[in-house]
């Protein structure tokens, strides 16, 4: 897929996701991950960071498409919140849209939660839960609860966005 | 004792995968090849391999001998195991891999992160010897009021530890981004360096077996300035006979450092009507496009992406230093500068076609 044609998917991504919430750049990161997880290459690599998957090359994408003034960035202390001002959008994937429909509305600590452990999930093959749990607070430290990384198994699973 | 020795090698590791005449000749790998590719196989595969097992091995020893434990119980209960390549790899030269059984996060973050941060020592060294070896001043810093300020982001609720700089070190840190600024402008950009980048890069073209860097690391490695230099002087090309004789196009018009969005498109502009006629041979441009620090401004609380923390010396309360950085909030804008080279004799021609360019 070209440049062109990427940013374009990315723009109509986060215009979706504004139908769900008020998106910061952390939610954008952690909603690519979830997307190119289920599928849809997209062209970025994830690695592991503090604050869960984040992709550099993301980020730099989305600074580009502000300095070309397809998106707008508004800095507060809060978050990087983004909307698209481009119309120059596309259709998205079923794959896309299924993602966006199950988690567009979580919060960005959500989201972070439920990408580490998605994360944790492609790391461990055939790993059971109490595996995952134990491996998203080797990452996390003791920042969410077990109930909460069982919920966010719950979730991933019933999304129904990733094979396992 | 083993985090030192480990951070130890990887600073002295990080960068043997070099090419000669470092990052210059980098086109000139084989398919996307990069260095730390070689370095890669350097520390696996080569006599070094061999000294840092050796050096793991005696030092695993040395701390099961002081703190009276068996090795076992070392590797078993405290998860230090002897130092091997594939370990210095897994942490320096690979995304972190917290699932993997001897990756201890987030320490060896830490580790990493003094080998490629906005704060690591591999910049703090090589802008001070740079600047010694070319004779200026601008890379030059406070390296022991940096190195003093020093501390440690901890928060282990959520297991995070980055570099970070005690609140009266932020102007030593404001000094060291800003001399790698004026390096990057000054010398690393000087428009004769760059010129002679591209001539080496076509010098090398014709002394290298295909025109490339070999693949197999020890016929990599028979590579060194020296060989080439000597490659340089039997070779017949014209490249490796300009290079040696310091033969340079000459700049003739230049953009300032930061282009502003118009000067950009008039460039291009030029650019493209140039490389429409037949001046292609004659006419070189050069465009540099680089960010003056990766620190992006008001980074929330829990969001990943490129900061240093301030940690204030009464409250311990974390910031991030471009709050309290007007200058480095000032130096937000990329680098970038546009250059048009031609040779000393085609100079009017090229500079009337540019100004007529210009006028139309």
């Amino acid at each position: 897929m070209d440049n062109k044609q990427n940013d374009r998917e990315l723009l109509s991504i986060i215009q979706k996701i504004q139908s769900k919430c008020k998106p910061c750049k952390k939610t954008v990161q952690k909603m690519v991950y979830l997307i190119e997880e289920a599928g849809e290459d997209l062209g970025y690599k994830y690695g592991i960071h503090f604050y869960g998957p984040y992709c550099p090359d993301l980020d730099y994408s989305i600074q580009k498409l502000y300095n070309y003034g397809d998106l707008d960035v508004d800095i507060t202390p809060y978050g990087h919140y983004i909307s698209v001002v481009s119309q120059d959008t596309v259709e998205l994937s079923d794959v896309v849209n299924k993602v966006i429909d199950n988690f567009g509305s979580k919060s960005a600590s959500d989201l972070e939660l439920i990408t580490t452990t998605l994360y944790v999930q492609r790391k461990l093959e055939s790993a059971t839960d109490s595996d995952v749990v134990e491996g998203v607070k080797k990452i996390k430290g003791s920042k969410y609860s077990d109930d909460q990384i069982g919920q966010a198994i719950l979730n991933l699973k019933r999304s129904g966005c990733f094979a396992n | 004792m083993w985090y030192r020795q480990i951070l130890r090698l990887i600073a002295l590791l990080h960068d043997v995968g070099h090419a000669p005449f470092s990052h210059a000749s980098e086109d000139l790998f084989i398919d996307g090849r990069k260095h730390e590719d070689y370095t890669k196989d350097i520390i696996e595969k080569t006599v070094i391999s061999g000294y840092i097992n050796e050096i793991g091995l005696k030092l695993h020893q040395e701390i099961a001998e002081n703190f009276n434990i068996s090795r076992e119980d070392l590797e078993t209960k405290y998860n230090i195991r002897p130092i091997t390549p594939q370990l210095l790899w897994a942490i320096y030269g690979e995304d972190p891999d917290p699932m993997m059984n001897d990756y201890i996060w987030p320490d060896f973050v830490l580790l990493k992160s003094f080998m490629d941060g906005e704060l690591d020592c591999d910049k703090m060294d090589y802008l001070l010897r740079d600047s010694y070896y070319c004779g200026v001043s601008y890379g030059k810093y406070d390296l022991d009021r940096l190195i003093s300020s020093l501390t440690v982001y901890k928060n282990s609720e959520s297991k995070i530890l980055q570099l970070a700089i005690k609140s009266g070190g932020v102007q030593a840190f404001e000094e060291f981004v800003l001399a790698r600024y004026f390096m990057f402008i000054q010398v690393y950009f000087h428009k004769t360096r760059r010129y002679f980048d591209r001539l080496l890069i076509k010098a090398l073209r014709e002394i290298l077996p295909g025109g490339k860097y070999p693949e197999n690391v020890l016929e990599y490695l028979k590579w060194d300035d020296v060989q080439i230099i000597d490659m340089m002087r039997k070779c017949e090309g014209t490249y490796s006979k300009e290079y040696l004789n310091r033969k340079s196009m000459i700049c003739i018009r230049e953009t300032a450092a930061h282009a502003k969005k118009s000067d950009i498109t008039s460039w291009c502009s030029i650019c493209n009507r140039i490389n429409m006629d037949d001046n292609k041979e004659v006419v070189l441009f050069d465009e540099i496009d680089k960010k003056a620090h990766k620190l992006i401004p008001h980074l929330p609380e829990n969001e990943s992406g490129v900061d240093v923390k301030v940690i204030d010396r009464y409250t311990g309360e974390v910031r991030s230093v471009m709050e309290d950085s007007r200058i480095l909030q000032g130096i937000v804008d990329k680098i970038w500068i546009g250059r048009v080279y031609t040779e000393e004799c085609n100079k009017e021609e090229v500079t009337k076609k540019i100004k007529y360019i210009e006028l139309n």
